[in-house]
């Protein structure tokens, strides 16, 4: 079962201006269910970041109960499967698309046996099946982030963490990648926590938002994302719930 | 007004691709040669003006080297120098790559030893040659380890630079797919720093025959810095020019055939940079 719990998570850094710190996480209290899509929807600097960096073990200083796959998260090392989308692609330059997706499974441990078939596999999902053996200065932005998805996709992660992937492309290309990552979504049923400064990214892609407000870091409200899948970007019911999203989002950054 | 150029590709004239020479691998190799060409043509000219004793021309120079090698004089010495080269190139480069690695991880090794990479960089390198003859003996142990000495702080210094160059984003990368540290030196820093072990060899290469010379110089009874002693006290210049000369060929070779393709592989991944 990979299903997030975090209760009262708290991060604190040391600030001259503040003598109590500066509050970049302030009681964060939220779950995410087995297989659900969550999105964090907040403005830039509310430490959505910071959750996901904290969730996946790159950040260690934090106070607070976390637990996946009901084993609590100490120190960083546990046994759930946690794989990471960048902002970036952060591909090694000097492999191979295949090469990155070996790597990535070769560090994480799995058995060489089923590497092909995954590379395969996972290559042919994000639509690089031809590219296996470019080298990422040969792709364009949306391909090398396709695969990065797919890396993170071949070592069949329990949870997936994915830091505004999608938010240093051009819309198209975007809006192709979403529907792409819902549809592995579907076929995979991994539980997705995806952190967005985009009211209708988020409003398209989860099952539930959960609205992020800055300075402290607070997480003030859940909204449930009832729509039917697969979803359609003409959609005016989805247009009407986003509407009322960003209504909600507008007035929090308002209030700063 | 149209220029003469469109009238003519409007009336079907188009120029034709431009000719091989317009290839960048051609044109380099004909800027090495003709370099080269030039070069010897103003030492023949210089040549002309001056005595043998102070500048022997490229023909003399070219005979005398022959003559060595007729009489099977040039290979040994030549090979007792490389193996020297070799010793002490692989010992700077242990060095040079471990300490600069070092300072470059863990910034407590930076703060104890930057100080002194820097003392030994500057220490002339003859220093380094006494000292070590009189510790160890006029031995070739003394010999390498006076070259790896000498050569291993730029070595190091480079290293060093290429570290802290190093993407933490991509070492970031790789912890969360949880690679161990072995892994993350292995696969994630190692290969972003090779640049700089390239460039940092080729430097230490540079001086390391130098300073192979001037050990072989000093306290060796071989190798071309022996005979180009011995040369200079019988004041043979054409010798000297002919050893010189040999010397000069044999790192060349060793940079266009060696080094050069051992760069393409190795980096065969990298774009070209476009400015």
């Amino acid at each position: 079962m990979a299903r997030i719990e975090i209760a009262q998570l708290e991060k604190i850094y040391p600030s001259e201006a503040h003598s109590t710190g500066l509050r970049a996480l302030d009681r964060v209290t939220f779950d995410v269910a087995d297989q659900e899509f969550v999105c964090i929807l907040g403005p830039s600097g509310c430490g959505k970041s910071t959750i996901l960096n904290i969730l996946s073990g790159l950040d260690t200083q934090y106070g607070g109960e976390i637990r996946i796959g009901g084993r609590p998260l100490n120190g960083g090392v546990h046994d759930v499967r946690i794989a990471y989308v960048f902002q970036e692609p952060r591909l090694l330059p000097w492999l191979t698309v295949a090469d990155n997706l070996r790597f990535a499974l070769e560090c994480e441990g799995v058995p060489r046996a089923s590497w092909d078939e995954q590379i395969t596999r996972y290559l042919g999902l994000v639509g690089l099946a031809g590219f296996a053996r470019a080298y990422p200065h040969q792709l364009s932005g949306g391909m090398q982030q396709r695969a990065s998805i797919a890396r993170s996709f071949a070592v069949e992660p329990d949870v997936l963490l994915m830091d505004e992937p999608f938010s240093g492309l051009d819309e198209i290309t975007a809006r192709r990648l979403r529907k792409e990552l819902l549809s592995i979504w579907r076929l995979t049923h991994k539980t997705i926590l995806f952190v967005t400064h985009n009211c209708f990214e988020a409003t398209f892609l989860a099952d539930r938002i959960l609205l992020m407000s800055s300075r402290p870091g607070r997480v003030y409200e859940e909204v449930p994302i009832d729509l039917p899948r697969p979803r359609d970007y003409d959609d005016p019911n989805l247009f009407a719930v986003n509407a009322g999203i960003v209504r909600n989002f507008l007035k929090t950054i308002g209030e700063e | 007004m149209e220029s003469a150029e469109v009238a003519k590709a409007r009336a079907g004239d188009v120029p034709r691709r431009t000719s091989p020479l317009a290839n960048h691998a051609v044109q380099s190799v004909a800027l090495k040669v003709g370099s080269a060409v030039l070069l010897i043509v103003v030492w023949w000219l210089a040549s002309l003006t001056l005595p043998q004793t102070i500048l022997p021309g490229p023909l003399v120079t070219f005979q005398t080297l022959w003559q060595n090698f007729e009489r099977g004089l040039l290979l040994p010495q030549l090979g007792i120098t490389m193996l020297r080269v070799a010793a002490g190139f692989v010992l700077a480069m242990a060095l040079g790559i471990t300490i600069g690695t070092l300072m470059g991880l863990y910034w407590k090794a930076e703060a104890a030893l930057d100080l002194w990479v820097m003392v030994a960089l500057t220490v002339p390198g003859l220093c380094y040659i006494i000292v070590s003859f009189m510790w160890f003996g006029l031995n070739e142990w003394a010999a390498i380890f006076a070259i790896a000495v000498t050569s291993f702080p730029s070595i190091a210094i480079n290293v060093w630079e290429g570290v802290k160059n190093v993407d933490n984003r991509l070492a970031d990368m790789a912890r969360v797919f949880k690679a161990s540290r072995r892994l993350r030196l292995r696969r994630v820093i190692l290969p972003q720093i090779l640049p700089y072990v390239m460039a940092a060899s080729r430097f230490g290469l540079g001086t390391i025959w130098k300073v192979t010379v001037l050990v072989e110089l000093l306290g060796r009874s071989s190798g071309v810095g022996y005979q180009l002693n011995y040369w200079f006290q019988l004041y043979n210049m054409p010798q000297v020019f002919a050893w010189t000369l040999f010397f000069t060929l044999i790192m060349l070779f060793l940079e266009l055939v060696v080094l050069k393709q051992a760069e393409r592989r190795l980096f065969a991944w990298r774009p070209n940079v476009k400015f």
